[in-house]
Formats: C-alpha cells, structure tokens, sequence
C-alpha cells in the first residue's frame, strides 16, 4: 500500500485573463478514487446556491462535475487522444484522468500524501484536502447543517413539550466543572439542564456538519462532554443525558453519520429531531425527571 | 498547435439590443463579445459593428492546418454537420498574419467535458453517423472525445463539431499529397491504438508518420465507431456526401494556394482525392463493416 496522490480540479472564468480558481479535488490511492466538488455531494448531487458564483455557466459546470464523478468510479479510463488505457489501481490513473481536461477546466497535480490511505481514511483525507484548497464556503451558510439550523430545530420541538412549562429547564448558562486533575479544572458547557441547583439532567446540540471532519469532531466532543458528566457524576447514567440531532435523509444514509450517532448512543439518549413525535415524547419523559425542592 | 481565443469583428444585421448570433445552419448559437456604433451608409439600416468571441489557429507548428481546417469546415457545414461558421481571418498587427477562426460555440466560453460516446450515438444517432462519415471522407484520424462536445443540457442535446487540422494533408509538413495518395483506399478513421500522433512527440520513429508502424494510419481510433448501434442513418449521410458538387470541392481546395499555404499541385491533390472519396464513401464502409463494431446487422441495400 503506497501514499495517495491528489489532483485539484480548477475552472477559468475568462480564457484571456487565464486566472484559474478551485473548484474540487480527486484523490487516488491503491485504495480507490475519490472526488468533491463545490456546490455537489459525493453522490453528484448538485446544491444550487453553492454552485460558485463565478461559474459563468452551471449547466456547463454541472456535467463537468457529473463526468469526473463518473470518471472516477470506472475501472479503467483513457489517456484521451493517446488511444491508451490506464487501470484504476495504477498511478498511471491520475495522469489519464489529467487528459479529459479541455478549455476552462483542467485538472492539475496537487501533490502527493506520503501515509498510507486504506479505504477507511480515502473519504476524509478526500474532505480535508477539498476543505482546505477548495471550499471556501463557511460550513455555517449550508443551513441544513448549521448550528443555527439545528438550534431552531430544537427550539419549535421543545415549544411543544411539557419542557417549557418545567421551571427547573434551562436553556443557557448550565456548566459542569470537572476536576480533571488537582489543579487542572475543565468547565463544560451544556445547551440545557433540568437542575435545581445541581443538574438532574442535561442536553447538548449536536449538529451534524456536511463534511466528516469536522462532523466528527464535534460527536466525539460531545461524548467526551457526556462521558465527563457521568465520571464526574453529575447525573446518574446515559438516561439523564440528551445529544439533540438533526441528520438530514442522506446523512441518515451515511454509513459514516450512523456511525457517529452509534457513537453518540453509548454516552447518551440521542434525541432525531427530524422524527417530531419520536423527540416531542421523549423530552415530555425528560420533562417528568423528578427534580429535588429545596 | 494550441488554439488562440480571438475577437472577430463582424457586421451584424439585427435589432439592437441582441447578445447572441445566429449562425446561418444549424450550428447553433455563437457569442458575442461586444455590440459597437452603428453601420452607416445605405443598405445596411439597423446594422451595427460588433466583435464575436472565436477560436483561432494558424500553420506556424502544423504548415497544414489552416487549410485542413478551412477545407473541411466549409464542406462539413455544407452536408449539415455543426460545424461552426468558421473564416481565414487576417491579423494585421500580429508577427503571424493569417489564421483560421471559428466562431465558439460556448455561449458562455465554458468548455464542455469529454464525450461520452455511449451517450453521445444513443441521444444524437443520426448526427453521429453523419460525424463518423463525413470523417472517413475528409481522412481525418484524429476524432477523440475532445474535438466533438455534445451539451446534454440543451433539449435536444446539441453537438458542435471542431478541429480537422489532422486530417486531409495530415500534420507532417511537407507530406500532404503523398498522405492523400497513400490514404486513398483506407478508412483512415479505425487505427490508433498502436501509433499513435503522441507516441511521435516520444520519440518513437514512425516513417511515414501517418502510416505507423502495423501499416495504420498513425493517430486515434475514432471515438464513435465502437459504439455506434445502428446503420438507420446511413442512407441519409451517403446522399448528402455525394450531393456536394465538384465546384465546391474545386473552390475550398484551391482556397489557400493563394496564400502560400499549400502548392497549387495539393490542391488538386486534394481535390481529387475528396472527388473519389465522395464517390465511393458508400463502398469504402461496405468493405469495411467489420470495423464497425457496434452494429450487428446491416441492411442489404444501403
């Protein structure tokens, strides 16, 4: 198993000015080939309003974007106008696919990852590269999977349970200190609380982000929140914790997303806002934990 | 020789404000770059200068390719092909005076990607057939996925047609009437994988370049002819080959001799070399059916 090796896809908008800008990346390992692109999915699915605005013509850039995908997932591809073949396990692959470029759009060698890319890290390593040379759309802007997004989610579900009526629910300000160490003490903010006082119960927000990375960064700080909240025994068990999701249907599909909310389901009651009844019953549980007067 | 993207400036007839040309078959739609003062003087009410975004070439690497370019091109739109309406325009303040222009077909000059020609003969079939004939007619061994596009967003798809400077005089300077001599008889359009035009840039000796080394004739398999399904529209295309009269021929073959670009003895080389082709376009495919991969049953009579 060797390194992989990237190719970024870059549009010109004007031929005369020949001034190129990002558009994607394709990388190939002995592992597979992968490829993203501004404004689509890895499936091809295409988001209008992320298409770049300096793409003179979607349409154009569209089928672009839907051959490359389909480029990629073939076994073998042709050095175009050379009348040879280059096999997808073999590097000759890369410098096939640098033929199909033609006018505005071309591919050029990005450069070369030294690690060895097994099928498992082939996705993220794709999603870092396109992060960092491609996308320059804040993650926050695709409002589907924005914090802001999953927040309002939250708050038309809870509007609708016996939580608003509970007068020990918080919705700000709940922290945890956890002494990690003698001196070394982690503050730990939650998204809600029961408490009166102490906490008999607590909820974080978990958006689930567009790209893996970044995605996953975000669960596992969430378990680790979850995980410290139980060590430091704050609440009794899992059932006392709630992580607040909103997976959209493809990321339900994901295996990559199932994954992540698996994850999720050992620290805490992971709460799917986008089944409504399902949530909406489960925080009228939450909203009967008994709670101590003082 | 790379293409050079170039301002063609034209007289236009047609109401102001229009962005857009109108070729005049069916080739499509064209770009315009800018729309200028208005023509004066009688006869040309409502005309106004403009400047047409084109592609250009010119012989400096390939002593050929204006001619090829300018000889196919005119003879391709005239059976109907898209062809763009393409020029051999002057550039008075350029070291290199002469090129050829086409007019881009990208109304927005964004590229199209590679054909797909599985896709391509199964959404435009009978264009399809008339590109891989009108190919074997000019000798052209260079149809790849590039120098064809197809743009499925159109409804109906469009197809535009472009780069013939490998075909008819080829590209080895010097070399254009014995190519034409030595292609007389040969599809020309089903060798490729062997000899190849790049395996030339590597070094690999090839002697004649356009016959290769397995008696080819030194470039690419043309990328249609596997995948063509069908011979529905073989009729069709022979018929419109062989409508092209001998004046026409005559006229785009001698086009050039004028500006040195090629002798007046490849002119008639040519010519009539485009003569007997068309004449036996119909029995140089019979002979060669089997090259013709995709289609597994003829008609008896076409």
């Amino acid at each position: 198993m060797t390194g992989a090796q990237f190719l970024v896809a870059k549009y010109v908008p004007d031929l005369i000015r020949n001034e190129p800008r990002n558009i994607g990346v394709i990388v190939w390992s002995e592992a597979g080939v992968e490829a993203r692109f501004q404004g689509a999915d890895k499936y091809g699915n295409f988001t209008s309003k992320n298409i770049p605005n300096f793409i003179q013509s979607p349409p154009a850039y569209k089928q672009w974007v839907k051959f490359w995908l389909s480029e990629v997932q073939k076994d073998k591809i042709e050095f175009i106008g050379a009348g040879k073949f280059a096999e997808k396990v073999s590097p000759d692959f890369v410098e096939a696919l640098q033929t199909t470029g033609k006018g505005n759009y071309f591919l050029d060698k990005g450069g070369a990852v030294l690690e060895t890319i097994t099928e498992e890290k082939l996705p993220k390593l794709v999603d870092e590269l396109f992060m960092t040379l491609v996308n320059d759309t804040p993650e926050s802007t695709d409002e589907k999977y924005s914090t802001e997004f999953l927040e309002i989610q939250c708050e038309e579900v809870i509007q609708k349970t016996r939580l608003v009526k509970n007068k020990f629910f918080k919705k700000e300000g709940m922290t945890i200190q956890c002494p990690l160490a003698t001196e070394v003490t982690e503050i730990i903010a939650f998204s809600y609380a029961i408490r009166n006082g102490a906490p008999v119960w607590l909820g974080q927000q978990v958006p689930l982000r567009k790209y893996p990375i970044e995605r996953d960064r975000i669960i596992e700080s969430a378990a680790w929140r979850f995980q410290a909240a139980i060590k430091y025994e704050f609440v009794k068990n899992k059932d006392r914790l709630a992580a607040f999701v909103c997976p959209t249907d493809a990321q339900m599909r994901d295996r990559e997303v199932q994954k992540g909310l698996a994850i999720l389901a050992t620290q805490a009651r992971v709460l799917n806002l986008s089944n409504r009844e399902e949530a909406q019953a489960a925080l009228d549980e939450i909203a009967d934990i008994p709670v101590a007067e003082h | 020789m790379g293409a050079r993207f170039v301002a063609m400036k034209i007289k236009i007839d047609a109401p102001f404000p229009m962005i857009k040309a109108m070729s005049f078959i069916m080739a499509g739609l064209f770009s315009l770059l800018a729309i200028g003062s208005r023509v004066a003087g009688n006869g040309v009410l409502y005309s106004y200068h403009a400047s047409l975004r084109s592609i250009a070439k010119n012989n400096e690497v390939l002593k050929y390719c204006i001619s090829n370019e300018f000889i196919c091109a005119e003879i391709g739109r005239f059976i109907g092909l898209p062809i763009p309406p393409c020029g051999i325009v002057y550039a008075q303040d350029h070291a290199v005076k002469h090129w050829f222009a086409s007019l881009n077909f990208n109304l927005t000059a964004d590229d199209l990607p590679p054909v797909d020609p599985e896709q391509c003969v199964s959404v435009l079939p009978d264009l399809s057939t008339g590109l891989i004939l009108f190919d074997i007619w000019i000798a052209n061994p260079d149809r790849h996925r590039k120098n064809l596009s197809v743009d499925l967003a159109e409804k109906p798809p469009h197809m535009s047609i472009f780069d013939h400077s490998h075909a008819l005089f080829g590209n080895t300077n010097g070399e254009g009437a014995r190519r034409l001599n030595d292609l007389k008889d040969k599809l020309v359009i089903s060798d490729g994988t062997v000899v190849g035009q790049n395996q030339q840039a590597q070094g690999v000796v090839i002697s004649p370049p356009y016959l290769g080394i397995l008696g080819g004739t030194g470039q690419n398999r043309h990328c249609l002819l596997d995948s063509l399904k069908t011979d529905d529209y073989f009729s069709k295309w022979y018929d419109r080959i062989s409508s092209v009269p001998d004046y026409l021929i005559d006229d785009v073959c001698g086009g050039t001799v004028d500006l040195d670009m090629i002798t007046a003895l490849e002119a008639s080389t040519a010519k009539a070399f485009l003569i007997d082709r068309r004449n036996n376009v119909r029995k140089l495919v019979n002979s060669n059916q089997s090259e013709f991969s995709g289609i597994s049953q003829w008609r008896l009579t076409i």
